[in-house]
């Protein structure tokens, strides 16, 4: 099973080391600004089901959207990444769902990533507004650090599992629901306007 | 428009006395088979050779100068700076080195005919003269080597500043760093050597700058590559940049000094770049001088041009510009390749970066039509050129590839415009379809992320001449595009009848308004704001 991921957010909050980190565990103290989608895959095991994630990291400035909108209309999931240093970064997360609710449509899982943990003693953005928002549009919410390689396995894991969920209850549609063996989450249900939440994949889990 | 030259003697039978059509000029295109050959062609053996060389890091560590070395050189020469003109800011890291010394060389007939080169029928099929190094573009997996960052009072850096880091030197991410591909010292010497003897023809080509610029032998040597010492000044004089100067005076400063900001997300969008341009640079890896003149240029220009304001990638040719000249000449480089011919830039950077997708559009037809077989292979893998060629185009290169490589673009890029990248893109294509017929969509963008790391600059610049690239190919697929694309391609004659009328409605209103004797009528009327056209 393939499923296509991507990573989105503000400029500088650290989509591209999350990538490398987590795919190659290779981190780059110095990275430069990203300029073009660029892609990397890996292999992940969801119970017994084993998936391809193809995740497609983005330019952080909004001018460049119009070259490559493709890259995450047919997104099976979003990673969307703040810095906790940086309160403008998580207004953009916002727009992000909004704009993802709009191309995507509801069916997108996404999960929020607070990134930089490690820099907890220059936070900027409070965490109960974070875990409220993440709450109130259906998304999970993780802290990490590409730095120190916390939390991403985590992160990824969570969007693979609601993938996988979604996907097989797409296949096995006809039979009327399918819970595949060993999957943890339930279903997450996402609606249009982003107010209720039908699953319980939300809230915090740090 | 010259600045002042105190250094040496021009030679009178340096230039302008032989055949201009001695590299087979047709209008301005190359004849298949007769490509602008550096000097060094005639030595069929070096290229040959230069690729299976082995390495020795050593030797490379040795050659490399201290940053801190290169700024004392810097400071030395300022006193009988040959081709320091209005530089009021000595940040910058090339061009300033003593030049005189290099006026003792003889002259020679570096000038060669090139060798025919012959048009192999199957590009495809070729991967003879490989500039690509093969240790570099392994497709199994990179090392996992983690790195962080020392304070170093004074790193070594290679020639165009980079910081040599012998624990760093691969890896896939992370951006510009100096060359890993390992060149042998018998090829390096001679390098040297050609980039003396160049050194010493600039200077007196510089000194006839205004009765030079346009003959075709300036033209071929631009193409072989402006030597490191005289480039700065070269890329000022290709630019105008003395007559914006000129033209402009004080308007830099102005900028500058200005009390007007740019808007909040422009600012940000700057600043957020700032320390991720070149971090691998030695005038940038730091917060300290080579940053706040980036920052200065960019927030200048963002102001200059508030329709651009600012686009990620402009940071990164700026920041090249500043390695070679002073921050006022910068950013007048800067104006001049986004807003004059031949390059043109601004329409890539653009809200909805409309020449991004034309460049795109011409690379993509071009490819298709030199290697067909390959484009179906990538067709089938749902590899699209956006994904790999978009920061080669809006950056031309600048922001990943190796600066012997980038620099070099740039000479020609600055004087011809456009086509010069479609012959690198090409030239890329070309010999890594051996490879790329081979492999899936995941190894093809990695094989692409790898692609700066095993690149040989100057090899790879005496292959691209070799393509047949046509200037009419290129123009065929521009029109095409405009037809395909209206809207884009009249932007911006739209934009101008839709202020031209505007104003001209304006003008009426008010004519008929004083007409009635409604003077007041003024003010409402121009409220309209010409923006929200």
């Amino acid at each position: 099973m393939r499923l296509k991921v991507v990573l989105l957010g503000e400029g500088r909050v650290g989509k591209t080391s999350i990538l490398f980190r987590y795919i190659r565990n290779e981190f780059q103290e110095k990275q430069q600004s990203t300029l073009q989608a660029s892609y990397m895959d890996k292999k992940i095991k969801v119970g017994t089901t084993t998936a391809q994630l193809s995740v497609w990291d983005t330019a952080g400035q909004e001018r460049f959207h119009a070259l490559g909108p493709i890259y995450y209309r047919d997104a099976d999931g979003a990673l969307l990444v703040y810095d906790i240093t940086d309160s403008e970064s998580f207004t953009k997360v916002r727009k992000w769902v909004k704009e993802l609710r709009k191309i995507v449509g509801g069916d997108i899982n996404i999960v929020i990533a607070g990134n930089k943990i490690d820099l907890e003693r220059n936070r900027q953005v409070e965490e109960k507004e974070v875990l409220e928002y993440a709450k109130s549009v259906g998304a999970t919410h993780f802290y990490t650090s590409a730095k120190q390689n916390l939390g991403l396995e985590e992160c990824f894991t969570d969007l693979a599992t609601k993938m996988v969920q979604q996907n097989l209850t797409k296949l096995q549609g006809l039979a009327g629901g399918f819970q595949p063996k060993g999957g943890k989450s339930k279903l997450v249900v996402v609606d249009d306007t982003g107010e209720g939440k039908k699953s319980s994949g939300g809230g915090g889990c740090c | 428009m010259l600045r002042k030259l105190t250094l040496g003697s021009r030679r009178d039978d340096d230039y302008g006395e032989r055949d201009e059509n001695e590299n087979g000029v047709v209008n301005g295109t190359l004849k298949p088979g007769e490509g602008f050959l550096p000097d060094y062609e005639d030595e069929g053996d070096a290229i040959v050779k230069s690729e299976f060389l082995s390495g020795d890091d050593r030797e490379r560590s040795k050659s490399a100068n201290s940053y801190k070395g290169k700024l004392e050189e810097t400071n030395e020469s300022n006193g009988n700076d040959a081709i320091n003109g209005s530089a009021s800011n000595g940040n910058y890291f090339h061009g300033r080195s003593s030049l005189g010394d290099d006026l003792g060389v003889d002259d020679d007939d570096s000038d060669q005919e090139p060798d025919d080169e012959e048009v192999l029928s199957d590009m495809e099929r070729d991967s003879k003269g490989n500039f690509l190094d093969e240790r570099r573009t392994t497709v199994a997996g990179g090392d996992n080597t983690s790195y962080s960052s020392k304070e170093v009072e004074a790193p070594l850096t290679d020639k165009y500043g980079f910081i040599i880091d012998p624990k760093n030197q691969t890896g896939s991410s992370g951006g510009a760093r100096t060359t890993q591909v390992t060149i042998s010292e018998k090829e390096k010497a001679r390098r040297a050597e050609v980039e003396a003897l160049r050194t010493t023809k600039w200077l007196a080509m510089i000194k006839d700058w205004d009765n030079i610029k346009d003959t075709k032998r300036t033209r071929n040597r631009i193409r072989k590559g402006v030597p490191d010492k005289v480039r700065g000044l070269v890329w000022n004089l290709l630019g105008n940049v003395p007559t914006l100067i000129k033209e402009n005076p004080g308007r830099y400063t102005e900028l500058c000094e200005s009390t007007h900001i740019p808007s909040q997300d422009i600012r940000d969008t700057i600043l957020r770049d700032i320390n991720r341009t070149f971090p691998r640079h030695a005038m940038f890896a730091k917060e300290g001088e080579g940053q706040d003149s980036l920052r200065r240029v960019l927030v200048a220009y963002s102001l200059y041009d508030e329709e651009v304001g600012y686009c990620q990638g402009l940071g990164f040719i700026t920041a090249m510009f500043l390695t070679y000249m002073p921050e006022e000449e910068a950013f007048w480089q800067l104006v001049g390749i986004m807003n004059h011919g031949p390059c043109c830039m601004r329409g890539l950077y653009e809200d909805g970066m409309p020449e991004a997708q034309k460049v795109l559009y011409i690379g993509e037809k071009l490819i298709k039509k030199f290697f067909p077989r390959l484009t179906k292979h990538l067709g089938r893998q749902n590899c699209h050129i956006s994904m790999y060629a978009t920061q080669w185009f809006l950056t031309i290169f600048t922001n990943t590839f190796p600066f012997d490589m980038v620099t070099q673009v740039w000479d020609c890029f600055l004087a011809e415009g456009w086509k010069i990248v479609y012959r690198v893109m090409l030239t890329f294509i070309r010999y890594s379809a051996p490879k790329l017929f081979r492999l899936e969509f995941e190894q093809i963008m990695f094989f692409f992320k790898q692609l700066p790391g095993a690149i040989d600059g100057p090899l790879l610049m005496e292959k691209a001449f070799g393509i047949p690239l046509k200037t009419r190919h290129i123009e065929h697929y521009s029109k095409k595009f405009d037809t395909l694309n209206p809207d884009i391609a009249n932007r911006v004659q739209i934009k101008e009848q839709k202020k031209k009328e505007q104003e001209e409605r304006i003008k009426k209103e008010i004519e008929e308004a004083e007409a009635r004797g409604e003077g007041g009528v003024l003010t409402t009327t121009l409220s309209i704001p010409l923006a929200e056209l």
